[in-house]
């Protein structure tokens, strides 16, 4: 934020009594967590809702596919059983998809019908910093619910290892790589944001259900793996394998992943500080 | 004595059953005529869209999960394909999935966001005018998305018997059922948040309803 002089000769302070400068200094600095702290008190009102939504996906999506589709299931996944192959899936992807969720309607909701990027743009707060503070807010939205997701699960059986929580972490990295660059692209919509429409079912959805969640990628044909492969759901999926029953990945493709998920939120959440700017300023 | 065009309408309005007369124009027709000019004018993407959900489903599961499974005792007792097992129920989900999609977050979106409802309140047409409507369009979609998909089987070789078509009726009337209570559950919302518990019931429905796998793998106590 160097396009800002942020030296002053002393505080100056105004008849109100309050140091001004001192103050713009200050949101220039840490505005993205002042933002932040925004979004986490305007969710507040529905946190009862959040929270049933965080516990009730695991319960059913462990009972229903991990014990009904695992009984007809009967010969090992990846080596191992039917449950304990697909319940990290499970946990990246409900996770990822939140943070898809989030990236859409909530964002442009905010230019359009709400408005409250509008509002902050009237203080000392930078486009850039909204974005930063939207991805704070959300990536602890998401941690929360990938702990509580974990937590299921670890009380299920469905992850042998107490270690198995770093998959948590994983997932939430995972949704914020989904996050950011749809937050940058749903900062560009101007009407009426049917195209989110369009992103729900064909790149969402088809995600979750071809990039690794319910069986090996492998099982598919090869010209429908690549779906796994620029999906976040997918690399996000296979880390948590890893740590959860120790998938067999060699080092090189785990680091392909991370790189990945770290390179697709660091540039989403780049793009989405260029447009945001470019919507709030002109 | 000057032509008096309010007369039919006056005729409409007076045939109501009175106990409605607060609710209903009889009019619900402009309402489905407003739904048709969109599709038309916006959203027949989006209303295209829809139609690759359960297609995609199909993929995953009959070709990805079905590698996994094998065969599964069909209705008779005799083994048939997975895929085969998973369509029927796909075809009804997906016109829940239709059904509500309009039912729910369209409404949601038309109540609290562009305000559609309150300007049509604003002319004769009533609350009991724009609910019909919009459950038609809604239904209308149900159908769109099973004709579509009835298709997609039979492309697919999944479908032996000219009885398939019967899966179009029975698709419309869970589309009706859904489209009704959604729309109903919408009106108490108060926030997107909310929409989030609807998947929440719904979920519970379409993978323990023996949609992907036969009911006998329950205890008997709770299948059924």
């Amino acid at each position: 934020m160097t396009e800002h002089p942020t030296t002053h000769a002393g505080p100056q302070i105004t008849f109100s009594g309050l140091d001004h400068a001192a103050l713009a200094d200050r949101t220039r600095r840490w505005g993205w967590v002042q933002y932040a702290g925004y979004r986490d008190a305007a969710e507040r009102p529905f946190l009862g809702t959040t929270l049933a939504v965080a516990l009730g996906n695991p319960v059913l999506y462990l009972a229903a596919m991990g014990l009904g589709l695992g009984s007809i299931v009967q010969q090992p996944v990846d080596g191992v059983p039917y449950l304990t192959f697909v319940a990290p899936g499970l946990l990246v992807s409900t996770v990822v998809s939140t943070g898809a969720q989030f990236g859409t309607w909530p964002i442009f909701g905010g230019f359009k019908w709400q408005m409250n990027y509008l509002a902050a743009q009237a203080t000392p707060l930078e486009p850039k910093q909204m974005a930063q503070g939207e991805a704070l807010a959300i990536g602890v939205r998401l941690l929360v619910q990938a702990l509580l997701f974990w937590m299921i699960g670890f009380a299920f059986g469905a992850w042998p290892s107490p270690g198995s929580v770093a998959m948590v972490p994983i997932a939430m990295l995972a949704a914020l790589a989904m996050f950011t660059p749809l937050m940058a692209y749903a900062a560009t919509l101007q009407e009426e944001g049917l195209q989110f429409n369009f992103v729900q079912r064909l790149i969402v959805m088809p995600m979750f259900l071809f990039a690794g969640t319910f069986f090996p990628l492998g099982a598919m044909p090869i010209y429908l793996q690549w779906i796994g492969w620029v999906s976040p759901m997918w690399h996000g999926t296979q880390l948590a394998r890893m740590v959860a029953f120790g998938l067999d990945v060699p080092p090189w493709l785990a680091v392909v992943h991370v790189v990945f998920l770290v390179g697709l939120f660091l540039g989403g959440l780049w793009a989405a500080g260029r447009t945001f700017t470019r919507r709030l300023v002109r | 004595m000057s032509l008096d065009v309010m007369a039919p309408i006056r005729a409409r309005l007076a045939a109501r059953p009175t106990w409605l007369g607060a609710l209903y124009a009889g009019n619900a027709r402009a309402v489905i005529e407003r739904g048709f000019r969109v599709i038309r004018n916006a959203n027949w993407g989006v209303i295209a869209t829809g139609f690759f959900e359960p297609v995609f489903y199909l993929l995953a599961m009959g070709v990805g999960i079905g590698a996994l499974v094998g065969s599964v005792p069909g209705p008779d007792g005799r083994p048939i394909s997975y895929a085969m097992y998973i369509a029927p129920a796909l075809l009804a989900t997906s016109a829940m999935n239709g059904a509500i999609y309009d039912s729910v977050n369209n409404v949601f979106f038309k109540l609290r966001y562009s305000k559609v409802y309150e300007g049509m309140l604003q002319t004769s047409l009533g609350p009991m005018d724009v609910a019909i409507g919009e459950i038609f369009m809604a239904l209308f979609r149900g159908l769109l998305y099973a004709i579509g998909f009835l298709g997609v089987l039979a492309a697919m070789g999944l479908v032996t018997s000219a009885w398939a078509l019967a899966m179009i009726p029975v698709a419309l009337l869970i589309a009706l059922g859904f489209a009704s209570i959604g729309m109903a559950v919408t009106s108490f919302m108060k926030g997107f948040q909310q929409l989030d518990l609807v998947p929440m019931v719904l979920l519970p429905m379409f993978l323990f309803s023996a949609t992907l796998y036969p009911i006998t793998v329950y205890p008997s106590r709770s299948s059924g």
